[in-house]
């Protein structure tokens, strides 16, 4: 049985539409940390009628993409928009009468596995904008020249509102697509399983704590040897 | 793009200052249209400073606009490294780990309260200290010792992540799954065979060396 695709374009356009106020936090407006994975998932997995699936999806992200930073010229992955797009898909799919209703860690990680594929894509598309709102630039001196006025304000300022725009228009394309996209695959990779398979997809969950260890890795340098040692061992006290 | 906001948020002062003089009004915004890049939450101590040079004559606005290019490279250096390499990640990976220890929202409550009081109790000093001594904020952010707060927050960040991944073998029940505490030894092992690695350098037989 099919689930209805009318429900998915629904909730698709709602995710992108709103949710993506959440990415303009990154760049372009505040940087209140509401573009970090784990606000803007739980954000989309409330609009798609399920936030803690989206809180799950987002503190996974969280940790696998914690170490990447824009520092200088380099431009990171946009987790924001991946978050967005892995959250609502997920909630959506929980959603939905017609799903097969897996656990949820297993849903979880079938929807990483069809978003985090578009982390190429999102990098292109904040270059996209970016190399857009540069050319804004320009325009802004030319009509600054030409001596518009908007009120007490020179219209070319308000220009700045542009690239606010830019980034919106972008974004909800993007997540949009991306969601479309895995909405389609995931539970095509849930259908495909046989159920004598879905003992070791259970398993699987073991590849949560390994994204953890390469958090932990990436943020691992000699002088913090201690650090993963006291973490290590506390731990291992409260445990056994 | 940054130097559009800076044009943006600095036209109410030109405004007041050269309103009556059009031509100049331009020119003087203009003036501040030219490249702009640094850390955005330190470009508040940018502003403070232009403002305060702005207020006092035309000159003196010319000579912090030249003075700015060099303090953006600094404070962008500073507010990258305490920003972005130390607080981002260390209110993250605690946030992280307050879920896998009690899952709910408690973690999102933490990642932005933790994060925006830093962030903004550090913006609103260093733009009304900037504004008021100008050039001076350079020794009231030298006072905070923002390398050492940010080599403690790397500490913190790195002792959360080992807490974590030892936290989300219970979270996702792999001990029953995988039958006693297997999990938690495979974890130990990798982490101790890949710590190893990492501390003698072994190259990876998947990487190609030239």
């Amino acid at each position: 049985m099919w689930p209805d695709l009318s429900s998915f374009v629904n909730l698709t356009a709602r995710v992108s539409l709103l949710g993506v106020l959440c990415a303009l936090d990154r760049t372009a407006f505040l940087q209140m940390m509401f573009s970090r994975p784990l606000v803007a998932a739980t954000f989309a997995g409330a609009l798609a009628g399920n936030w803690e699936i989206g809180l799950l999806l987002g503190v996974t992200m969280e940790l696998y993409y914690l170490s990447e930073i824009p520092v200088g010229t380099i431009i990171p992955t946009d987790d924001t928009l991946l978050a967005l797009a892995a959250g609502g898909t997920a909630a959506t799919l929980c959603g939905l009468p017609q799903n097969v209703e897996p656990a949820p860690g297993t849903l979880a990680l079938v929807v990483l596995l069809t978003v985090l594929p578009w982390a190429a894509f999102t990098r292109k598309v904040d270059s996209w904008v970016r190399e857009r709102n540069a050319q804004l630039i320009d325009e802004v001196e030319t009509s600054l020249l030409a001596g518009q006025n908007t009120g007490s304000r020179p219209a070319p300022l308000n220009f700045h509102l542009h690239g606010l725009f830019n980034f919106y228009v972008a974004g909800v394309l993007a997540v949009g697509l991306m969601m479309m996209s895995s909405l389609i695959l995931a539970p095509l990779l849930l259908f495909l399983v046989p159920d004598w398979l879905r003992p070791l997809t259970d398993r699987l969950l073991l590849i949560f704590p390994l994204l953890g260890i390469v958090g932990l890795l990436n943020n691992m340098n000699k002088k913090r040897q201690l650090a993963v040692f006291a973490g290590v061992a506390a731990s291992l006290l409260f445990f056994f | 793009m940054q130097c559009l906001g800076l044009a943006y948020a600095i036209y109410p002062l030109l405004e007041k200052l050269y309103g009556r003089d059009v031509e100049r009004l331009k020119r003087r915004t203009r003036a501040y249209l030219n490249c702009f890049n640094t850390n955005p939450y330190m470009a508040a101590a940018i502003l403070g400073f232009l403002v305060h040079m702005e207020s006092q004559s035309e000159e003196m606005g010319d000579q912090g606009l030249y003075l700015s290019s060099s303090l953006a490279a600094l404070y962008g250096a500073i507010g990258d490294n305490f920003f972005w390499n130390g607080l981002k990640p260390m209110t993250s990976a605690v946030a992280v780990m307050i879920f896998f220890w009690h899952p709910g929202l408690s973690a999102i409550l933490f990642l932005l309260l933790a994060y925006n009081l830093v962030h903004f109790g550090v913006r609103y000093t260093v733009f009304f200290c900037a504004l008021h001594r100008g050039i001076g904020v350079l020794e009231k952010i030298d006072s905070w010792r923002l390398p050492l707060v940010r080599e403690i927050m790397g500490y913190i960040t790195t002792a959360s992540l080992a807490v974590t991944v030892f936290l989300m073998v219970g979270y996702f029940d792999l001990q029953s799954r995988f039958g006693c505490n297997l999990p938690y030894l495979l974890l130990l092992l990798l982490i101790a065979v890949l710590w190893w690695r990492k501390k003698f350098g072994v190259v990876s037989p998947f990487v190609k060396t030239t």
